[in-house]
C-alpha cells in the first residue's frame, strides 16, 4: 500500500457559530486549490444553528422563521449539498477538505468514505450501524446518528458530516431532519447511556476511521502561516466572542 | 462506460467536444457522476451571445441528494445551446454523461485554449486507481 498523503486535524475546542466557519472554510478551499495549504480536516461543534442547503430550500421547517429567531436559532444558507439540518453543542461536526484525485481512496464516491468512517466509529463503540441506500448517512437501530452534506468546488471536497454525539434533540420540533419526514434522529448518548466518551475522545477516534476511509494519514497539527492567517477570524472570536458579531440570516459562503 | 472517441478533458472532470463548425460541447464525465451519485437537479444558464465566461468560470450546479457541485467553461467563450431535457431527467448525468447528457454549447473565443486539454489517456491517468486492499 502506497504512503497515503497527509491532512492535517484541527479542532476547534468550543463551539463556534456557522456565519463564522463557512467564510473561513470557502478561503480554506480557495487555499486549497491553489495548492497553499494541505488536505485539512476542522473537527468542531457550532452554536445552535439550523442550515439549509445549497438551494435554500426551507419546507421542512416546523417552526416559521421569526419564531425560530425568537427561540435564538438563526436560519443560515449554506452552500452543500442537501436539506435543512440542525447543528448545536454536543455534536461534533467533521470538515474534511480535500482535493479529491490526491489519494486512491477518491476512486471509491466521497459521500461512502465518509459514512463509512462513521460506521467504522459506531462499531468501535459497540453500536451496529449501517449505511441505506438513497438516505445517505450513518444509520443505527434507533434511527440516524450522523447526516452528510457535501459541496465540490474545483472537486476539493468540503462540508463534510455531522456526528450526534451528546446533543439535545430539542431540534426534532423545529425542522424535519434531511426532509426526512417519519425518520428518527438519535444520539450516541442516547444508545450507550452513561458509557459515551466524550466528545473529544470520539473526534480522535473518528480522525483515525476517516484517515483510512478517505485514504489520508489525518494527524493533528498546529497550523502553518497560511492556514493560520486564514483561521485568524476564528481564533478572535475564540478570544473575545464580542469582537464579532456574526450575523443572523446571513448568506455565509458562496 | 464506453467514452465516445476524440473528446477532450478538462482537470475538472469535464468533456469537451469539439464539432466542425467549431462549436464546443461540454459535459461532465463518468467519474464526476460517480462522485456526485444520485443527481436531482441541475441549474442551467441561459444561451447568451454577449456574456463571455472566462476558463474556469462557474457557469452553474449539479446537485444530487447530498452534493453539490459547480461546473465551470472549460474555455473562455459564450454559450450558445444548453440541453434543458435535463431539468426534466437530471439522472441522465448519471446514466449517459457522455451522450443524452450534453450540459451546454459553447462559441470558445480562442482556438488555442482548446489545445491546452487533455486528451483521454491523459485524462484517465489523472484519475486515483482503486487501493485494492481497502475493499468497503
Amino acid at each position: 500500500m502506497k504512503d497515503r498523503p497527509l491532512a492535517r486535524a484541527l479542532r476547534f475546542v468550543r463551539p463556534v457559530p456557522c456565519s463564522l466557519v463557512y467564510p473561513v472554510m470557502e478561503h480554506l478551499v480557495d487555499a486549497r486549490i491553489a495548492d497553499q495549504i494541505p488536505d485539512t480536516v476542522l473537527f468542531l461543534e457550532h452554536e445552535s444553528v439550523i442550515t439549509l442547503g445549497h438551494r435554500g430550500r426551507d419546507q421542512h421547517l416546523l417552526l416559521p422563521r421569526h419564531e425560530l429567531e425568537r427561540l435564538g436559532i438563526p436560519v443560515v444558507h449554506a452552500t452543500r449539498g442537501g436539506d435543512v439540518t440542525y447543528h448545536g453543542p454536543g455534536q461534533l461536526v467533521v470538515y474534511p477538505i480535500c482535493k479529491l484525485g490526491a489519494a486512491e481512496a477518491d476512486a471509491r464516491n466521497w459521500l461512502s468514505n465518509l459514512e463509512e468512517a462513521g460506521i467504522r466509529l459506531c462499531a468501535e463503540l459497540g453500536v451496529p450501524a449501517w449505511r441505506v441506500p438513497g438516505q445517505t448517512g450513518v444509520w443505527t437501530k434507533k434511527g440516524k446518528v450522523a447526516a452528510i452534506g457535501v459541496r465540490f468546488r474545483r472537486w476539493v471536497a468540503h462540508h463534510g458530516m455531522s456526528l450526534n454525539v451528546r446533543v439535545s434533540l430539542d431540534f426534532t420540533r423545529w425542522i424535519v431532519p434531511c426532509g426526512l419526514v417519519g425518520k428518527p434522529v438519535t444520539t450516541l448518548a442516547v444508545l450507550l447511556g452513561e458509557t459515551c466518551p466524550t466528545l473529544e475522545t470520539i473526534a480522535d477516534r473518528l480522525r483515525i476511521h476517516l484517515g483510512e476511509t478517505i485514504g489520508r494519514n489525518v494527524e493533528w497539527g498546529c497550523p502553518d502561516p497560511a492556514m493560520s492567517e486564514i483561521l485568524k477570524p476564528v481564533a478572535e472570536w475564540m478570544a473575545d466572542p464580542s469582537s464579532q458579531a456574526p450575523p443572523l440570516d446571513q448568506t455565509a459562503g458562496r | 462506460m464506453t467514452v465516445p472517441k476524440g473528446l477532450k478533458f478538462t482537470s475538472h472532470h469535464q468533456w469537451v467536444k469539439v464539432k466542425p463548425n467549431g462549436h464546443i460541447v461540454v459535459g461532465i464525465t463518468d467519474y464526476a457522476q460517480s462522485q456526485l451519485r444520485d443527481i436531482t437537479y441541475i441549474e442551467l444558464p441561459e444561451p447568451d451571445p454577449v456574456h463571455v465566461f472566462q476558463a474556469n468560470d462557474e457557469v452553474g450546479v449539479i446537485e444530487s441528494n447530498k452534493t453539490a457541485a459547480p461546473y465551470l467553461a472549460p474555455v473562455s467563450g459564450v454559450i450558445t445551446a444548453v440541453n434543458t431535457r435535463l431539468l426534466d431527467s437530471p439522472e441522465l448525468l448519471n446514466q449517459d454523461p457522455y451522450g443524452a447528457a450534453w450540459i451546454f454549447e459553447m462559441k470558445p473565443a480562442n482556438r488555442k485554449e482548446l489545445d491546452e486539454l487533455m486528451d483521454q489517456d491523459e485524462y484517465e491517468s489523472t484519475l486515483p486507481e482503486e487501493d485494492e486492499e481497502e475493499e468497503l
